[in-house]
């Protein structure tokens, strides 16, 4: 089974058993955070994903960092799990998906915003107010500058693309001309 | 040739009688043939009476050899008939002068054939030359009517060819116009892109924004 796959179904359990107590928010908190140590901490990620060194020693670390944290049973019960499985390298992704799914039970939906200058924010309101009310989503804008599309906005929300930039429209211009001259 | 042979066995034989009486019944031939004693005899005697016979002896001698001449002539003659008669020498010369006709009237029929089949031959050879025309006045036609064909057929070829180049020159320049439309139109977008990246300013942004926010609005 693939890393993705095996990913998802963690998460998906460990969202399960944070829905039936309605903290799969802070569980999610927790997950970034281990996520965030793990990532930034590459010692410690070398210790507990090494096979040399002896599991027992292994489960020692990571509980020595849990007990410097104040993170939930479950999620400390859900850490030694995947460090027992040997999967505890996929923690970055096991927590994305965990994050997607956080979103996905809280109705909210990420929008890429890419424009070619910094957007006023009463712009970027009017931007993820319409989106809002286009899918009924509450929406987490991530703005991000980029000069190549001259002008206007481009919204990406899942695998939808919502191209208003400059750069498009010169580009469907131009692919219209050619077309007509075709025919 | 059977015949040539016997002839020259007839004419040896004929020689060998002749002269082999001329031995057998010559006087000097007679006297060395008789008797060596007897000629011994006769030489002393004929010497001892010489002298005194004279010449009466001598003329006796004469006539004795003219008659042995006389005889020796006689029998070559008789000889010589009855070998004549007994050889058909007669028959022989008219047989040969038969077969010498008969080859003559051969070799003129022969001549006769050769001067026909000459005339045939003359005749072939101009029968030969007139159909040496006829193929030569033929092949005149063939190569004319085959020198039209190729001429037409290269003819219709370069028609085609024509027809095919001007094809493709349309398609040439159908392709090329197009290329260049499509460049132009490239050149075009792409200069339009730089004249609107240059000339844009915020509010012109602001105002594109607020066209896709009101376009998005519009499609919810």
């Amino acid at each position: 089974m693939s890393n993705w796959r095996l990913s998802k179904r963690y998460a998906k359990a460990l969202f399960s058993l944070g829905r039936e107590g309605d903290s799969f928010n802070k569980h999610g908190q927790e997950l970034e955070e281990f996520a965030s140590f793990y990532r930034e901490n590459a010692e410690f990620r070398q210790a507990v994903t090494n096979p040399v060194f002896s599991m027992e020693d292994r489960k020692k670390l990571l509980q020595a960092v849990l007990n410097l944290s104040d993170f939930s049973v479950l999620i400390g019960n859900f850490l030694r799990l995947l460090l027992e499985k040997n999967r505890i390298g996929s923690i970055e992704a096991i927590t994305a998906h965990y994050s997607r799914l956080i979103d996905e039970a809280s109705n909210i939906a990420h929008a890429e915003i890419v424009t070619s200058r910094p957007l006023k924010q009463r712009t970027l309101d009017d931007v993820v107010r319409s989106f809002e009310g286009l899918t009924s989503k509450k929406i987490k804008p991530h703005v991000r500058e980029n000069p190549e599309i001259i002008g206007g906005v481009i919204v990406k929300i899942g695998d939808t693309i919502f191209d208003g930039s400059v750069r498009n429209q010169i580009e469907g211009l131009k692919e219209s001309f050619k077309r007509s001259y075709q025919g | 040739m059977s015949d040539t042979r016997h002839i020259r066995i007839h004419a040896f034989s004929i020689i060998l009688l002749i002269i082999l009486p001329l031995f057998l019944f010559s006087p000097a031939a007679a006297g060395e043939n008789s008797n060596s004693a007897d000629n011994k005899s006769v030489q002393t005697a004929v010497n001892k009476t010489g002298h005194e016979a004279g010449n009466e002896e001598d003329r006796s001698g004469d006539l004795a050899d003219l008659l042995y001449r006389f005889e020796n002539f006689a029998l070559l003659v008789i000889i010589l008939f009855v070998f004549i008669k007994m050889a058909r020498l007669t028959d022989h010369l008219s047989a040969r002068g038969e077969e010498i006709k008969h080859m003559l009237l051969d070799l003129k029929r022969d001549n006769e054939d050769a001067e026909m089949k000459c005339r045939e031959a003359e005749s072939r050879l101009m029968d030969f030359e007139i159909k040496r025309k006829e193929i030569i006045d033929q092949y005149k036609k063939e190569g004319l009517a085959e020198k039209e064909k190729i001429i037409s057929e290269a003819e219709e070829k370069a028609r085609q060819l024509i027809a095919k180049s001007e094809m493709t020159i349309r398609q040439e320049m159908e392709s090329a116009i197009y290329r260049l439309r499509q460049e132009i139109v490239e050149l075009a977008a792409q200069n339009a892109l730089e004249i609107i990246s240059r000339e844009m300013d915020e509010r012109d942004n602001d105002n594109l924004i607020d066209e896709f926010i009101e376009k998005v609005a519009k499609a919810n």
